[in-house]
C-alpha cells in the first residue's frame, strides 16, 4: 500500500493532481475516509511525505502563521495541546475556536485552522484528547474514537473554556469577537460552550448532535448546516429552533450526506461545501449569507459537481 | 472455603444434569406415547358457558406446552397427548387463569373442567391493540398524541409493555429522558450522543403530558374487552416449544408469558428465536438475531422438544458465536444463514452435518440479515445497501445495490423469476422497494404510495421535523408505510408486510403495479412479515398482536389466530409446506420459544367430539 501511497504523493509533489485529489486517493489506499485522515494527522511517515506546507489548501501557505502550542488545563494536571493558525497581520483579528469530530486533532482539523486564518480569523483547534496524551500518540483512527469517549465530557467542555480564555489574551485577537467552529462530535461540546460561555461571539456547527439541556442559556447567534441524508442529526434542527426561536439559522444541503465538508471523505460534496464556507465566513463577519456558489477552476474536482440552492427549509 | 464452593458446584452440576435429563426424557417420552386424551368444559362463576378460552396443559419436566381453544358450548379437545402428571391452565381476558393440576394415566379421556372468576383489573391481560384502543383519541390533540405514541413508541416496544404501568407525568418524563438518548437495542443513553430517537425529544413534552392523562396515577381508562377466538382460529392447536437461552444453554426461560394477567415480560431474558425455517426432514432451524457464546444456529427436534445448537467460533467477537439473523433453506434441504459477514451452510439431509462458511470476495459487501432462495437454487441475501446473491454450483457473488442513496435495506424476498426484491423502511430515503434485475446486473426502485393519515393533526414544525428526520426503523412519519419483510408467490407477484401503514401489498412483479389490502383491525398490529404457502396463502404474524393472521387473495378474506400466551414477538413464520396440511411455524424472542399451529378443520372437530363422546 505504501507503495502507491508514495506514487500519488510524488503525483501531487510534481503538481499532477491537486491536493484534495491525493486525499481521495488515500481514501480508497488507506480504507476510508477515517482512515486517511488518521493517516494524514499522525503518521510518522505521511509527515515525511507530506510536509505542513504542502498539506494546506493551495493559496493559504504564504498567508498564515501556524505552531502547535501548548497551556495548561484550567485543574493544572495536564497541558492542552492545540493547533494555533494566525494571519499575518497586527490585528485585531476575529477569532474561532475549532472544535474536532471524533477523529482528533488531524490534518482536516489542521486545514481548516488554516483556511480559517487566512480569512483573518486567528484559529484555535485544541485537542479534545489532550489529557490522554493528545491525537498523535494514539494508534489508529478507532482507538481515538475510543480514546475519547473514555474522558470525561464536561472536562473537555473545561479545556474550551480555557482555550476561550487562552484565546482572549493574544494580542492579535479581538476579544468580543471570539466564534466556535464545531464539526460533528464537536457539535455536541459547541452548543455546551455556547451555553457555558456568554461571551461567545457566534458559533457554527456542522452535522452534530445536540445538548438535551442549557440551550436556554446560550447568548450566541448559531448558524448550523446540516446534511439531507442525514436525519438522526437533521432532524433534531426543528427542535433547536423551537428552543432557540431566531437565535438559531439553519441550512439542508440537498442530495447531501453526513461530512459532506470533509474533503478526504468520500461523502464531500464540493458545491455544498463551499457553500456552507461561504456563508460560515458571512456570518461571521455580519455579512448577508450567500443563497448559492459557483465553482471555480482552484475548487475541488468533484464526484459529483452539484450546486445548489440552501436556502433555510422556512 | 473452596470445598464449601467445589461441592456446592457439583450439586448445581448435578442438579442441572437432573433437569436436563428429565426434559429431555420426558420430551422422547412424548414421543414415543402420545395416547392420551383430555376434554373438558369452561364456564363461568356464574355458571355461563365460555367459548374460545385457551386452554393449555404441559406434562411436568417438558418443555412443551400444547394450547387448544373452547368451542362455542365451552368445550375443549385436546390431541392426543403423553401420560404424565399435568399443570394446565385456562384464561381469557377479564377472567382470573385457573390453574390445576391432573394425571393423564391411561387411553380414558381425562374430563377436565375449569370455571373462571372474573378479574377487575384486566388490563395487564391486553395485547398491544388492545391498549392502543384505550388511547383517549376524541379531540385532535389526542388524536395527534396517539398517532405519535405509536409511531414513536410502538415500534421499540409494544404497546402492551409501555403501558402496563401508571406514572405521573414527571414519571413518564423521567422514561421519555432516557428513552431519547438510548440506543434502538437498548444501548445505554449516550449523553453526546446522535439523539437516537430525535422523534423522543421532540415530543416529549407532549408525550408526558398524554401518558399521565393517558396512563396516570387516577386515570380511568377505557377498557374494552375484545373479541375471543371463534370458528377456524378457536379450532387451532398451539404447540409452544420453550427454547434453551442462547446466554447460557442450560437455563430454562423463566418469563415466559403463559399467565396473562402476570403481564407482558418485563425483560428479555435473552432475545431467543428471531427467525426459523422447517427442513425437509421436519426439523426447525433457528437463528437468533443476537450475538451469544452459544449458538450461530440451532435446530429443533418437534419430536422431542431438543434443541442441538451449532457454534461457529466468531473472529471479531472472541467466546461469541458467529453473528445471524435470517435463515432460509433451499429444495435440496441445504440452511443458508448469515454468519457474521459470511454465507454459512448446512446440509440438514446428513446425520452428523457439518458447518461451512462462504465469504464474497474482497471489496464485496458481506453478507446481511435477511435471505431467501430463488427457484434456481440460488441464495440471495440483503448488504448494506441493497442485496448479494449467491450461486452454490458456480461458487461466486454477485451484488445489487440499490439505484439511489439515503435508505437502509431491510427485508428480502426472491420473485419466481429469480430476481430478488428488498424493502428500505428507515434513512431519508422509505417506502421505497429495491428490485434485482439478473439480466443486466442492475436494480430499479419501486415506490409505494403513503399511508393514510390526518395531515390536519399536525404542525408545520411536525411537519418540518418529519420531512427532516426520515424514518427509523422504529420511529417514523404518519404517512409512513414501514415495508418491512415480503416473500413471493408462485404466480408472478410479491408480498410485503407494511408495518406502520398496517397493511400487505400485492406487487405484480413483470409490470410493478402495487395494490393495497389494508389490515381490517384499524390499531396497530405489526404486520411484519408475508410468506405465500403451497396453497397461496399469505401468512402474516402480527408482532404486536399476540397473534397471526392469513390472508386469502382469492376471497381476500382475513382470518386472525390468537396465541395461548403473551409476550410474544413474533417477527417471522416458517411454513412446513411438507405437511400434508400446512402448519406453522412462529419464532417468538422475547419468550425464547417456537410456536406450531396446527389447524383442524370443522370436520376434525366433529369427529374429535365424536370419539369422545363415544368413549364416554
Amino acid at each position: 500500500m505504501q507503495g502507491k501511497i508514495r506514487a500519488r504523493v510524488n503525483a501531487h509533489q510534481r503538481g499532477e493532481i491537486s491536493r484534495r485529489e491525493l486525499l481521495q486517493s488515500l481514501v480508497i489506499l488507506t480504507g476510508g475516509g477515517a482512515a486517511a485522515h488518521f493517516f494524514l494527522g499522525s503518521d510518522a511517515f505521511a509527515a515525511s511525505l507530506i510536509p505542513p506546507k504542502e498539506a494546506q489548501t493551495p493559496g493559504v501557505e504564504a498567508e498564515v502563521d501556524t505552531e502547535t502550542i501548548h497551556y495548561s488545563s484550567s485543574s493544572d494536571k495536564y497541558q492542552i495541546e492545540a493547533y494555533l493558525a494566525q494571519p499575518k497581520g497586527a490585528g485585531p483579528h476575529p477569532a474561532v475556536i475549532l472544535i474536532h469530530e471524533s477523529r482528533g486533532l488531524n490534518e482536516n482539523i489542521r486545514d481548516v485552522a488554516r483556511r480559517f486564518a487566512a480569512e483573518g480569523f486567528v484559529t484555535l483547534a485544541p485537542d479534545l484528547l489532550s489529557p490522554a496524551g493528545g491525537t498523535g500518540i494514539v494508534k489508529n483512527p478507532q482507538a481515538v474514537v475510543i480514546a475519547l469517549r473514555r474522558l470525561p465530557i464536561y472536562g473537555m467542555i473545561d479545556d474550551l473554556k480555557t482555550s476561550f480564555e487562552y484565546l482572549g489574551k493574544n494580542q492579535k485577537v479581538d476579544a468580543k469577537k471570539i466564534a466556535a467552529v464545531g464539526f460533528d462530535y464537536g457539535v455536541w461540546r459547541t452548543f455546551a460552550l455556547a451555553s457555558a460561555v456568554p461571551d461567545l461571539y457566534k458559533a457554527v456547527i456542522f452535522y452534530g448532535s445536540t445538548p438535551d439541556d442549557g440551550l436556554d442559556q446560550i447568548k450566541a447567534p448559531i448558524l448550523a448546516h446540516y446534511a439531507e441524508r442525514d436525519g438522526r442529526f437533521t432532524g433534531q434542527a426543528v427542535w433547536i429552533r423551537k428552543k432557540l426561536g431566531k437565535q438559531y439559522q439553519f441550512f439542508v444541503y440537498p442530495d447531501t450526506d453526513h461530512d459532506f465538508f470533509n474533503a478526504a471523505d468520500p461523502r464531500f460534496d464540493p458545491a455544498a461545501a463551499k457553500l456552507a464556507w461561504v456563508r460560515t465566513l458571512a456570518f461571521l463577519r455580519n455579512q448577508p449569507l450567500p443563497t448559492s456558489v459557483t465553482l471555480d477552476k482552484n475548487d475541488v474536482k468533484t464526484p459529483a459537481s452539484r450546486v445548489r440552492e440552501g436556502g433555510p427549509v422556512d | 472455603m473452596w470445598k464449601r464452593k467445589l461441592v456446592l458446584l457439583l450439586l448445581a452440576v448435578v442438579a442441572l444434569a437432573a433437569w436436563q435429563w428429565s426434559s429431555r426424557a420426558a420430551n422422547r417420552q412424548a414421543a414415543a406415547d402420545a395416547s392420551g386424551r383430555l376434554t373438558g368444559v369452561v364456564k363461568s362463576a356464574t355458571g355461563q358457558a365460555l367459548d374460545g378460552i385457551a386452554v393449555s396443559a404441559q406434562v411436568e419436566g417438558s418443555n412443551i406446552t400444547t394450547s387448544v381453544y373452547t368451542d362455542e358450548e365451552g368445550r375443549y379437545y385436546f390431541p392426543p397427548l403423553q401420560k404424565g402428571h399435568y399443570h394446565a391452565w385456562a384464561q381469557t381476558v377479564g377472567f382470573h387463569a385457573e390453574q390445576v393440576q391432573f394425571d393423564v394415566n391411561s387411553s380414558q379421556a381425562v374430563q377436565q373442567d375449569f370455571t373462571l372468576q372474573t378479574l377487575k383489573d384486566f388490563s395487564r391481560q391486553f395485547t398491544a391493540p388492545e391498549w392502543l384502543a384505550t388511547l383517549p383519541d376524541d379531540t385532535p390533540a389526542d388524536q395527534r398524541m396517539k398517532m405519535v405514541f405509536r409511531n414513536t413508541c410502538d415500534g421499540c416496544h409494544p404497546a402492551s409493555f409501555t403501558l402496563q404501568n401508571r406514572f405521573d407525568r414527571a414519571g413518564w418524563m423521567a422514561i421519555l429522558k432516557v428513552m431519547e438518548g438510548i440506543g434502538v437495542y437498548g444501548d445505554p443513553p449516550v449523553i453526546d450522543g446522535p439523539g437516537n430517537l430525535t422523534y423522543v425529544r421532540y415530543f416529549k413534552e407532549d408525550l408526558a403530558n398524554y401518558l399521565a392523562k393517558a396512563r396516570g396515577a387516577e386515570t380511568k381508562v377505557n377498557y374494552k374487552l375484545p373479541p375471543r377466538p371463534r370458528g377456524e382460529a378457536a379450532q387451532v392447536v398451539v404447540t409452544e416449544y420453550g427454547i434453551t437461552s442462547n446466554d447460557d444453554p442450560s437455563r430454562p426461560m423463566v418469563e415466559n408469558g403463559n399467565i396473562w394477567e402476570e403481564g407482558v415480560p418485563s425483560s428479555y431474558e435473552s432475545r431467543g428465536p428471531h427467525d426459523a425455517e422447517v427442513d425437509p426432514h421436519g426439523m426447525v432451524w433457528i437463528v437468533d438475531a443476537q450475538t451469544n457464546p452459544a449458538r450461530t444456529v440451532a435446530k429443533l427436534n418437534p419430536n422431542t422438544g431438543e434443541v442441538t445448537n451449532f457454534f461457529m467460533p466468531s473472529e471479531r467477537n472472541k467466546g461469541m458465536s458467529m453473528g445471524s439473523h435470517g435463515v432460509t433453506i433451499d429444495k435440496k434441504g441445504i440452511v443458508w444463514f448469515n454468519a457474521d459477514d459470511g454465507l454459512g451452510r448446512i446440509d440438514s439431509n446428513d446425520a452428523h452435518p457439518k458447518v461451512e462458511r462462504m465469504m464474497p470476495p474482497a471489496g464485496m459487501a458481506g453478507v446481511s440479515g435477511n435471505l431467501c432462495t430463488d427457484p434456481r437454487g440460488n441464495v440471495w441475501a440483503t448488504q448494506g445497501d441493497g442485496v448479494i446473491r449467491y450461486v452454490p454450483d458456480t461458487k461466486t457473488f454477485t451484488e445489487f445495490d440499490h439505484p439511489k442513496p439515503g435508505g437502509d435495506t431491510y427485508g428480502l424476498g426472491c420473485d419466481s423469476d429469480g430476481n430478488a426484491w428488498w424493502t428500505q423502511m428507515s434513512g431519508t430515503r422509505y417506502d421505497v422497494l429495491g428490485k434485482s434485475d439478473i439480466e443486466t446486473g442492475k436494480s430499479i426502485e419501486v415506490p409505494l404510495s403513503p399511508a393514510p393519515y390526518k395531515k390536519e393533526l399536525f404542525t408545520k414544525d411536525d411537519m418540518d421535523l418529519y420531512r427532516l428526520a426520515g424514518a427509523g426503523v422504529n420511529t417514523v412519519p404518519p404517512w409512513a408505510q414501514g415495508p418491512r419483510r415480503l416473500n413471493g408467490d408462485t404466480h408472478g407477484n410479491m408480498w410485503v408486510a407494511m408495518w406502520w401503514g398496517n397493511s400487505l401489498a400485492k406487487i405484480d412483479i413483470r409490470t410493478n403495479k402495487v395494490k393495497y389490502y389494508p389490515y381490517p383491525n384499524s390499531e396497530h398490529q405489526g404486520v411484519y412479515t408475508a410468506i405465500v404457502d403451497k396453497n397461496d396463502m399469505v401468512w402474516v404474524p402480527l408482532m404486536n398482536a399476540e397473534g397471526l393472521a392469513s390472508f386469502n387473495p382469492k376471497t381476500e378474506k382475513w382470518t386472525e389466530y390468537s396465541y395461548p400466551s403473551r409476550g410474544n414477538e413474533t417477527r417471522y413464520i416458517a411454513l412446513d409446506n411438507y405437511k400434508p396440511r400446512v402448519e406453522v411455524w412462529v419464532p417468538s424472542s422475547r419468550t425464547n420459544k417456537l410456536l406450531r399451529l396446527q389447524f383442524r378443520t370443522k370436520e376434525d372437530m366433529q369427529q374429535l367430539k365424536a370419539s369422545f363422546s363415544a368413549q364416554k
